[in-house]
């Protein structure tokens, strides 16, 4: 019965984390648009800072991206932002459609456009926000039926053994 | 070298770094989308092949810089930054690590303030950056007279004075068995003379030197002056009526002023509103002037307040 009920708290906390991390990516977009366009910190720093201030897988990718432009040898950065996501582990945690959207933001982190920049910032800052409220509401709904189901199936095979 | 190839993307830098350039020849590398990257070498322009040779005559079927070639070039010379140096591209032109000046073009976005942004940019001008430790050697005599004098450098454009400038700077600010060292502000409106990046100068204008980047002259030096405490104030490029104010306060203020100027001769020059004000108050002791001669930094004549000639190049 132990089993079962652990299963189902992994299950509800594995949905749990997938909104946490969506909220913090949200989150981090904003900070980091403040960083970069307001007090014009290079992006290095900027990830750093923004690094510091992640509980979640978020913290890592951040980290590694800023490594990976401060290592010896240029690379565009798609390239370097690709391998951080690879690094932090985060496509076990997203769905396909969301680390698409995770890895496309290299575009927004580094351009050369700052209009474009600004827009593109809000409009990624929208979908992740959206992301993460769908990802709550799948937390609430299906989280509190995992519990339930792995407890009913606890209770259903003690009875059984019984 | 290796540094600066470093910020063009491997086509570019395999060829760059195969071309076996002589650092103190390459003045300038030029970047246009879909067009020959061009090299200012030696004085002389050329074109570049993928497998790096010079070629005399630039055409498309050399070298040619693709347009996501010239985004990585801005992505790695501002450190993925760009938006970063938003204020420097503004005016035209970004400094990178080593001194080195970025000049851009594109679609520029304008309102009643002035240039607001430059989109699209197509086009990069990367000028190499040669600081001549030295050159002011053979000059600094003639320019003292119990102290420092009041001294102008005069040359057409091209002839070497930001060069000169520099270099003068670091000596007067490091100081030397002619002259003790003294505290220099300098006003580097364009970035030129220290070549500041992210605050730190990438060229050497000796220890005693504070260095206002970016700042236009004229509020520079009455900021210099409130502050600093500098014993020589050095700008480049004087000419402008608002530097007048500022230029005559640092004068009154016991500062010597170190000074350039645009223009082929000293006649040339005295006809010029504030330059002529200037020279008849008496407020410059030295003019040098400079010429494109056996090269660029030729020193031509060296004339005191009086018209002296207290050098010349035969």
């Amino acid at each position: 019965m132990g089993a079962a009920i652990l299963t189902g708290r992994e299950l509800e906390q594995r949905l749990k984390r997938h909104w946490m991390v969506l909220v913090e990516i949200a989150g981090g977009l904003t900070l980091l648009e403040k960083e970069m366009l307001c007090h014009r910190s290079s992006l290095a720093e900027a990830l750093q800072t923004v690094a510091k201030r992640c509980q979640t897988e978020t913290g890592q990718l951040l980290m590694s991206a800023k490594c990976g432009i401060s290592s010896a040898g240029e690379q565009p950065f798609p390239v370097i932002w690709a391998q951080a996501a690879k690094e932090s582990g985060l496509a076990g945690l997203l769905t396909e459609a969301e680390y698409a959207e995770l890895l496309a933001l290299s575009s927004v982190l580094c351009s050369a456009d700052l209009l474009q920049q600004r827009v593109l910032f809000q409009r990624y800052e929208e979908q992740f926000q959206g992301m993460s409220r769908s990802a709550q509401e799948q937390y609430r709904e299906q989280g509190a039926l995992y519990r339930k189901l792995s407890a009913a199936a606890g209770i259903f095979l003690v009875l059984f053994l019984i | 070298m290796e540094q600066l190839f470093m910020i063009f993307p491997e086509r570019i830098r395999k060829a760059l770094s195969q071309a076996g350039l002589s650092v103190g020849k390459l003045q300038e590398i030029r970047l246009r989308i879909g067009r020959p990257v061009l090299l200012h070498y030696g004085g002389t322009e050329y074109g570049l092949t993928e497998d790096g040779h010079l070629t005399d005559v630039p055409n498309l079927d050399g070298l040619c810089c693709l347009p996501e070639e010239l985004s990585q070039v801005m992505e790695y010379a501002s450190g993925y930054s760009v938006y970063a140096f938003y204020e420097e591209i503004r005016q035209g032109f970004f400094t990178i690590a080593g001194g080195h000046r970025i000049g851009v073009a594109g679609k520029v976005i304008m309102d009643t303030s002035g240039v607001q942004e430059v989109r699209h940019i197509s086009f990069l001008n990367i000028r190499v950056s040669h600081q001549v430790i030295g050159c002011a050697e053979p000059v600094l005599p003639y320019l003292l007279q119990d102290g420092f004098c009041h001294t102008l450098i005069v040359s057409p454009p091209g002839c070497g004075k930001t060069t000169l400038l520099r270099d003068l700077i670091r000596m007067i600010s490091d100081g030397s068995r002619l002259l003790a060292g003294r505290t220099v502000g300098v006003v580097d409106e364009r970035s030129e003379l220290a070549a500041c990046h992210q605050g730190v100068p990438q060229n050497d204008l000796g220890i005693r030197t504070d260095v206002l980047d970016g700042c236009r002259k004229a509020e520079g030096m009455q900021m210099l002056l409130r502050a600093m405490a500098p014993e020589v104030i050095a700008v480049d490029e004087i000419g402008n009526a608002r530097d007048q104010e500022a230029l005559e306060a640092a004068f009154h203020c016991g500062c010597k002023l170190l000074a350039t100027a645009h223009g082929n001769s000293l006649s040339d020059i005295k006809r010029r509103p504030l330059i002529g004000y200037m020279t008849e108050q008496g407020m410059f002791e030295r003019f040098v002037i400079l010429g494109n001669g056996a090269s660029a930094g030729t020193v031509q004549k060296i004339v005191d307040s009086a018209g002296t000639v207290l050098y010349e190049t035969c």
